[in-house]
């Protein structure tokens, strides 16, 4: 069991399939993402292809499956494009967290054989320990907006 | 073939957190500066000084305004609890 950081695999190529949509949160054309937090007895990694419910974190306040994202949409640098995401807070949480999964709980096509993917994963943060809120916030601070360091990005 | 193309997963998320309270004004400042004013650490000292100034006036105005924003807020809340016939709980607001 383990939590090792990775963009998904399986969302590299369902990007070529136009299942994910990173259009401003709100628009007709946007997919919709969410963030699940986990515990360290889960298992994730590049080869994630979906939600999963094992190892997912438990606590006051936290709803199962995670909170939904904000996405302010996607720019382009000199020779890349970047998503911008905001930050995401679990408020008035009771929770210990070592990572994250990202997933898209509303594709917009099917894979190669047309059949309908659900909940598909986008990439898994690892937290590099354990984060503890106490009857407090939960908060996921994404890195700045751009080119460099832009969390999704292809350059 | 388009050759040096690649998705990536760029910086690292960090995760703050706090217990029996929520984040203050000038944490939550802090992270809103990051988004607004990123200075490149090969810049020229020059204007890194300028930038780091900026940031400086910048991160007070937000400072100002979100406590501006608590007391507003705080305004609502005892008009609501006065509606709801709870005008003791005011007070917590004070504290």
């Amino acid at each position: 069991m383990a939590i090792t950081q990775a963009m998904c695999t399986s969302f590299k190529t369902e990007l070529l399939l136009g299942v994910h949509r990173f259009a401003p949160s709100g628009e007709s054309a946007a997919s919709t993402f969410k963030l699940a937090l986990y515990s360290s007895g889960a298992s994730l990694s590049a080869g994630t292809t979906g939600f999963v419910a094992g190892g997912e974190c438990v606590g006051t306040n936290y709803v199962s499956a995670g909170s939904a994202l904000v996405i302010n949409g996607v720019s382009a640098g000199t020779t890349s494009g970047f998503v911008d995401i905001a930050d995401l807070t679990f408020s008035n949480v009771s929770i210990a967290a070592d990572g994250a999964l990202i997933y898209n709980t509303a594709p917009h096509a099917g894979n190669n054989a047309g059949a309908t993917i659900t909940n598909a994963a986008v990439c898994v943060l690892d937290f590099g320990s354990t984060k503890t809120a106490s009857a407090g916030d939960f908060t996921v601070v994404f890195p700045a907006f751009t080119s460099a360091a832009a969390i999704i990005r292809i350059a | 073939m388009i050759g040096n193309t690649s998705a990536l997963l760029g910086g690292s998320v960090e995760v703050h957190t706090t217990s029996n309270r929520g984040f203050t004004p000038e944490e939550i400042s802090e992270r809103a500066l990051k988004k607004i004013i990123s200075v490149g650490s090969d810049s020229h000292p020059a204007v890194r000084v300028q930038a780091e100034a900026f940031k400086k006036s910048i991160k007070a105005v937000l400072i100002q305004y979100m406590h501006e924003a608590i007391r507003s807020h705080n305004v609502t809340l005892a008009n609501r609890f006065t509606e709801m016939g709870h005008p003791e709980l005011i007070k917590l607001l004070d504290e």
